[in-house]
């Protein structure tokens, strides 16, 4: 069925595949996204409701939430959060550590560090700060930039009457003790937050970005001391983390917290699910584009939510660059098959051969690291506990590839 | 492999579709980003949309500097080349530093193949903020003369050792290196529905 022209006037086409683009765009902040009303909330209704309830209940409580890149965990913090704002005594705290801090290099201690600068600034915004306040501050201020010491021979030499070696016992804690740096640091922040309680706030620390070290082991060693560190000054955690922790030792950080929350890829076909196509809706796909190229984009993004707004934001511009009026059905092919590309690219012979054999029915599981990386840069998308898929849009490019892989 | 070929000017005008201030990441795939693209990339921006192009050569920056260097940057469109010095740690460090990009500006990765392949595997947060905006530079047959023309299908022919018409039946086959040379011959040849 055509596209039938509205009776409005038509505006420019530019400014039409502009504002198109604007609400099809898979780098926007995901605060923007929810500020715009972009976010169709039947979907995230669950998860982000359950963190802020439990966040809300129990004090000192630590949930995490994990998925695969793209997936919306972002989002739901942040509607978390939302969520939270409206409860009168509690005081939601947003860190996006990978702003905060270069995250390549990141230690025990920065998320402490960024935590209490954030609530120093919370605190400062309402009320006059007291001189114990100030030099907890201080105290965490330093942690996080730095001070100018004394050199290490004055050092010695100062402590040299002091000096003892640590002979190591015979029985192993069964966790690594808290670093004395990062107790220090989880003791000045005690402070600002003890403050903020006897005035009836309540704080929820919200940590996001940590999903971006999507090996599960160092997620852990930037995280583990804080969060231990965080647990006895009852201030609530919500934290994004990678997908890897639902895998193999990944699954021993996953018993840490209170609760995991795992999102997964979205119901892809719109005859099962509305979500995707109501998603596309909301963001007035209807505008340039018909139902059936709709529903063709939601199976094509595998259930992947960013994917989803890639493709259609890139059949709009390939339309646009047809000079067309509107996103015809080559547009909408063009989209995928470049999205499957850009999956297909980087991929070595061995790991195209291993996706053909699970195109062709072969099971799959993320048994090793080399098929877990297949899962983690969404090649291999996980439809439940135990079933996965290729991604439909690499899975079209990979059955057009011509001969044998193994002979590539 | 079919990377959609695009050429210089349609390039600008996906930037130009790009809201002001919105940060957009896009790969350009193509065997150097030599200076002669990167003039007319430059000369193309001015005039069509009157926008400046600043270009980073990233091969001795570390991931770290190449975010402080972006940062303070005024240009609204920002070239970056030189990937293929990198090891897998630089791309792994740019990859979880990804929201440290989002300056506002438009980003374009100009790599060779190998180099893209490396970088998408390395920095999957990275592709996942490209999507599908991967294309090959391709030639505009439309603004070269006939000899240009004529002069290019020379040079490919002689590197390669192949003709045209060995160039377009592997085409048909699919059987052509996934290198943007050949998708630049196949345009030339005014055969881009062949490039793969």
């Amino acid at each position: 069925m055509p596209i039938q022209p509205s009776t409005a006037a038509i505006p420019d086409r530019r400014q039409r595949f502009r504002a198109f683009m604007k609400r099809f765009n898979p780098t926007a902040p995901a605060r923007v996204a929810i500020g715009e009303g972009l976010i169709y909330h039947d979907a995230v209704l669950s998860v982000f409701r359950k963190l802020a309830a439990r966040a809300d209940l129990g004090p000192g409580s630590q949930q995490l939430v994990v998925g695969g890149i793209g997936s919306g965990k972002t989002t739901q913090l942040l509607m978390a959060e939302q969520e939270l704002v409206t409860h009168e005594q509690i005081l939601p705290v947003y860190v996006d550590v990978s702003v905060e801090t270069d995250l390549s290099n990141v230690s025990s201690g920065a998320l402490l560090a960024s935590l209490g600068l954030l609530i120093w600034k919370a605190i400062t915004a309402e009320f006059r700060p007291s001189d114990a306040l100030s030099k907890a501050h201080e105290a965490i201020w330093i942690a996080a930039y730095g001070e100018d010491t004394t050199p290490l021979s004055d050092r010695l030499l100062d402590h040299a009457a002091g000096y003892s070696i640590r002979m190591t016992g015979k029985l192993r804690p069964p966790f690594p003790a808290i670093r004395r740096d990062v107790r220090h640091l989880a003791e000045s922040v005690s402070v600002l937050n003890t403050f903020l309680r006897d005035r009836g706030r309540e704080l929820v620390a919200i940590f996001d970005g940590l999903d971006r070290l999507i090996n599960a082991d160092r997620f852990w060693s930037v995280a583990e001391q804080d969060l231990r560190a965080i647990k006895p000054l009852e201030i609530s955690v919500l934290a994004a983390g990678p997908l890897s922790i639902m895998y193999g030792p990944g699954r021993q950080v996953k018993d840490y917290f209170d609760e995991v929350y795992y999102l997964g890829p979205a119901i892809a076909d719109p005859k099962v699910s509305n979500f995707l196509l109501d998603t596309l809706f909301l963001r007035g796909a209807d505008e340039l584009m018909r139902p059936n190229q709709m529903r063709r984009l939601c199976l094509a993004s595998g259930g992947v939510l960013r994917d989803l707004i890639s493709l259609a934001r890139n059949a709009g511009e390939n339309a646009y660059l047809d000079d067309a009026d509107y996103i015809e059905d080559i547009h909408v092919e063009q989209a995928i098959e470049q999205l499957g590309n850009s999956y297909l690219l980087g991929l070595g012979t061995q790991q195209k051969a291993l996706l053909t054999r699970v195109l062709e029915g072969d099971g799959f599981s993320p048994s090793d690291p080399e098929r877990l990386e297949l899962l983690i840069t969404r090649r291999i998308l996980e439809q439940s506990e135990s079933r996965y898929e290729v991604h439909p849009a690499l899975a079209a490019v990979l059955t057009s590839l011509p001969g044998d892989l193994e002979l590539e | 492999m079919n990377l959609k070929p695009a050429t210089i000017f349609e390039i600008v005008r996906l930037i130009d579709l790009q809201p002001p201030g919105q940060t957009g990441f896009c790969m350009l795939v193509s065997s150097s980003a030599g200076q002669e693209f990167i003039g007319d990339l430059r000369e193309e921006l001015e005039l069509q949309i009157a926008r400046s192009l600043g270009v980073m050569y990233v091969a001795e920056m570390t991931a770290d500097a190449l975010v402080d260097q972006l940062r303070t940057t005024e240009d609204s469109v920002v070239l970056l080349h030189g990937f293929g010095a990198w090891g897998d740690d630089q791309f792994i460090s740019l990859d979880v530093n990804r929201s440290r990009l989002e300056t506002g500006a438009f980003l374009l990765f100009s790599v060779d193949f190998r180099t893209a392949g490396r970088l998408l595997d390395d920095a999957p947060n990275i592709r996942s903020f490209l999507g599908p905006n991967i294309f090959v530079i391709a030639p505009d047959p439309s603004s070269m003369r006939p000899q240009e023309i004529a002069d290019r299908l020379n040079q490919l022919s002689m590197h390669y050792s192949l003709s045209d018409e060995e160039v377009l039946k592997r085409a048909a086959r699919g059987d052509l290196p996934p290198e943007p040379h050949f998708a630049e011959w196949l345009v030339l040849l005014g055969r881009s529905e062949l490039v793969r």
